[in-house]
């Protein structure tokens, strides 16, 4: 049976709020502010991103534009916060696919050690990690068009990888260990194994490199789009935002800085919640469990 | 001199200190004066080659910025108009040139007689010519260049130039007689364009990486991504030449052109691409900023040969849709004038007729329900790299979305732009700057992009071709404009505006830029 995998082990008086990391909390909050707003962006915004008011460019920071506006007359945080639901978007699909593609091949990787499943999917992640993985993603959205589907596939495959060989080795480990060699004697199959024991086992993991991967993911939805290639307007994107921005740094600073810091806030607040999920993890010793 | 001297002083006294903080430890009072010695006849022979440069004049430089590096620097093959602004008038020269007005003034014709029936032009040619390569220029090359340019296997970019010329004879060494199949008015003012320079035979294939002319500035070398180097030709016998050396540099991105000003790398930068940071440069006394006329009329091309664009009623509405003024703000940031036809507004026949498709919203609304489309449609924008063509592209669309027509904007690289668009002709909008002068003509090409087939228009350019009377030539000039005008073939938008920015000191660097290029024969540095 599959038990919750957070059961405190070691800590029995866990306590949620005061025991929870540092990093943990804070991350978790300035994330959630960004998950809220990319949720909300799906409803209300503040104005239009899509209507242009091109006398009005330029304005700083004020009480009808909080962050000003842009080359176009746009209100900037309005663009940031449905930029926000392209950014996380595109992040959570393309480690979605790392982790629904990558998880399964490295379990039967892992089920399969040294026989011939395990030397193609294993020569197949080679393969794609010889490639420089930004780089084909350029390739391929320059290849099939740019656009938010294309920048999740070019993003996602390159998680593949990272998920096969983090599944693989954990999952490796855990076979030699004895209730996997206890659940064999039983006569459970090899799928069956991955699925109630190795799969379980690895999942604190799997989270931290999840959210990991998060972060990178969302820096190369910034990447590709600060190069033309991502999300195409009308819809807002941060590093499109930041990349029409460049030749009006001296004339408007706002508008650079401004989606700048906000990509940087994301992919802190990201990275300061698994610092903070590892320690949750090592501070509970999570153990291998039958 | 002096700065010089004082220099070496001060490297002399930080030498001592050296030697003297060493000398603390070892005592050794011969090895100081040795120290001594050398580091004075190293100052002395440091210095001898400044003082040598000195006396040198200073070579007369001036580094000039472009935003896109040619493929090659051949201008009679290929379309690339990057390799006209640097070869054109400056390493090759054409039987005519134009001067900044736009008027043809003689080159490498000295003179030249028109039969009546203008079907005959004799070129009296230009003594004492010599290549850059040393050979001497004359009539046969006249007759090999206009050859080579017209024969079938040509891939000179724009052959229509040399469609009307039946044969090119050499009369004797400087006399060439051309015989024209029809009376063509602008013939001469063809053979002034960068497609039409008069190349040498011998040197002719090697043209697109190591070119050799006639003109003021011989080619020096081709730092590939960087710059071209000219030097001044001593070969030259044409109007004195005060610049000895010219560097063309390649800078795509507009915030390092700005910098490259800013920074003094650059003396001049003539198409400068980013028209938001120009303030920047009038508020600053070392800069001079030149906004003059270009020939590139930026449209919105419609393809007329497809659904629902057929109906005229829609290419009309789109027409009314869209409000020029935030266009030209929006994308240029009002570095252009406002055009409501394909045709430059600098040109003495030039018809406004912005009225005609004047900002709407209401009426274009009406005439989409007229149409059958009261919910308007859905249709796709596609937008070259251009900073102008993705900015205003993403200003028409919010325009047209306001009366309904939904446009999903794709932008496309250069490559692709040519080959989906231009080639296949599998697009519904785009934006485009079209930068060729007097390219009215391209409305008689029923197989051109946005297809518009009317044999009425075709017939207009037919007989303005054999018409070389000018007045009459006007009018059939306006009447081609107002007929596209009327069949709302593309929306026209603006007319780019040349805006060139420069050191203060630097004179004669043309405002307008009736042809692409960068004539840089009477360009000088000033006091």
């Amino acid at each position: 049976m599959l038990r919750p995998f957070l059961t405190p082990v070691g800590n029995p008086g866990f306590r949620f709020f005061s025991d929870l990391p540092l990093s943990l909390l804070f991350g978790g909050v300035l994330f959630l502010i960004f998950a809220f707003s990319a949720f909300l962006s799906l409803f209300w915004l503040p104005y239009d991103v899509t209507h242009l008011e091109i006398s009005f460019r330029f304005q700083g920071p004020s009480l009808a534009h909080w962050l000003g506006t842009d080359h176009f007359g746009r209100d900037i945080l309005s663009m940031l916060i449905s930029g926000a639901s392209v950014s996380l978007g595109v992040a959570v699909f393309s480690v979605f696919i790392g982790v629904m593609i990558g998880v399964p091949l490295g379990l039967t990787a892992a089920a399969r050690y040294h026989c011939l499943p395990d030397e193609i999917i294993m020569r197949g992640s080679d393969l794609m990690l010889a490639f420089p993985s930004l780089v084909s993603a350029i390739l391929i959205t320059a290849v099939f068009g740019p656009s938010v589907l294309n920048s999740i596939i070019a993003i996602g495959i390159f998680n593949i990888p990272v998920f096969l060989r983090l599944s693989r080795a954990k999952g490796l480990h855990l076979w030699e260990s004895g209730f996997v060699k206890a659940a064999r004697m039983c006569g459970k199959g090899a799928f069956r194994i991955s699925l109630e024991h190795i799969l379980p086992n690895i999942a604190p993991f799997l989270i931290i490199q999840g959210t990991l991967r998060f972060s990178l993911c969302i820096l190369g939805e910034a990447t590709l789009s600060y190069l033309g290639l991502g999300a195409h307007p009308p819809l807002s994107s941060w590093g499109r935002m930041l990349s029409e921005a460049q030749t009006f740094i001296t004339l408007a600073p706002h508008t650079a800085f401004v989606p700048g810091i906000t990509i940087v806030l994301c992919v802190l607040s990201v990275n300061l919640v698994g610092e903070g999920l590892r320690e949750l993890f090592d501070s509970q010793r999570v153990r291998p469990r039958s | 001199m002096l700065f010089v001297l004082y220099f070496s002083y001060l490297y002399y006294n930080f030498l001592m200190k050296f030697h003297v903080r060493n000398s603390e430890k070892v005592r050794c009072v011969p090895a100081s004066c040795l120290l001594k010695t050398f580091a004075f006849a190293f100052l002395f022979f440091c210095a001898v080659p400044f003082a040598q440069a000195e006396a040198v004049r200073v070579p007369r430089i001036l580094r000039l910025g472009m935003v896109l590096e040619p493929p090659h620097l051949d201008p009679t093959i290929g379309v690339a108009g990057a390799v006209d602004e640097i070869v054109h008038a400056n390493i090759f020269e054409g039987l005519t040139r134009l001067n900044p007005a736009g008027e043809v003034r003689a080159s490498l014709a000295r003179s030249w007689y028109i039969s009546d029936d203008g079907l005959e032009y004799v070129f009296s040619l230009r003594r004492g010519v010599r290549f850059h390569d040393g050979s001497i220029f004359d009539a046969h090359d006249v007759k090999f260049s206009l050859d080579r340019a017209r024969a079938g296997s040509s891939v000179n970019g724009q052959k229509d130039l040399f469609s009307d010329i039946l044969s090119v004879d050499v009369i004797d060494a400087l006399t060439v007689r051309v015989r024209l199949i029809r009376a063509n008015a602008d013939f001469l003012y063809n053979m002034a364009w960068g497609n039409a320079v008069i190349v040498n035979p011998k040197t002719a294939s090697q043209n697109a990486f190591h070119p050799v002319g006639t003109g003021p500035f011989a080619f020096s070398r081709w730092v590939r991504g960087d710059h071209v180097t000219l030097v001044k030709s001593p070969s030259y016998q044409g109007p004195s030449i005060r610049l000895d050396r010219v560097d063309f540099r390649f800078i795509p991105d507009p915030a390092a052109a700005f910098s490259a000003m800013m920074a003094g790398d650059l003396d001049a930068f003539p198409r400068f691409p980013a028209p938001e940071l120009l303030p920047r440069f009038t508020s600053d006394p070392r800069f001079s900023v030149i906004v003059g006329t270009t020939e590139g009329e930026v449209i919105l091309s419609i393809n007329n040969g497809r659904s629902p664009f057929r109906d005229i009623r829609v290419r009309r509405a789109i027409a009314h849709a869209i409000d020029r003024r935030a266009v030209i703000k929006g994308a240029v940031f009002g570095y252009g004038v406002p055009i409501g036809t394909h045709f430059a507004p600098h040109h003495p026949a030039y018809v406004d007729l912005t009225s005609l498709s004047s900002y709407d919203p209401v009426r274009s609304g009406f005439l989409l329900s007229k149409a059958g489309f009261s919910d308007g449609f859905e249709t796709t924008l596609i937008l070259p790299p251009p900073i102008y063509a993705r900015r205003a592209g993403e200003v028409i669309a919010a325009q047209l979305r306001a009366v309904g027509i939904r446009a999903r904007i794709i932008n496309m690289e250069w490559a692709q732009w040519l080959e989906r668009v231009f080639e296949r002709k599998d697009f519904d909008l785009t934006v485009i700057a079209h930068t060729e002068a007097m390219d009215i003509g391209i409305y008689a090409r029923p197989d051109y992009y946005f297809q518009y087939k009317n044999s009425e228009f075709q017939k207009l350019m037919k007989s303005l071709k054999e018409m070389t009377d000018p007045s009459r030539r006007r009018f059939i000039l306006q009447q081609a404009q107002k007929k596209i005008a009327v069949d709302y073939v593309n929306a026209y938008l603006f007319q780019v505006s040349k805006i060139g920015v420069s050191n203060v000191k630097l004179r004669g660097l043309w405002r307008d830029s009736p042809l692409q290029l960068n004539d840089l024969t009477s360009v000088y540095w000033g006091d």
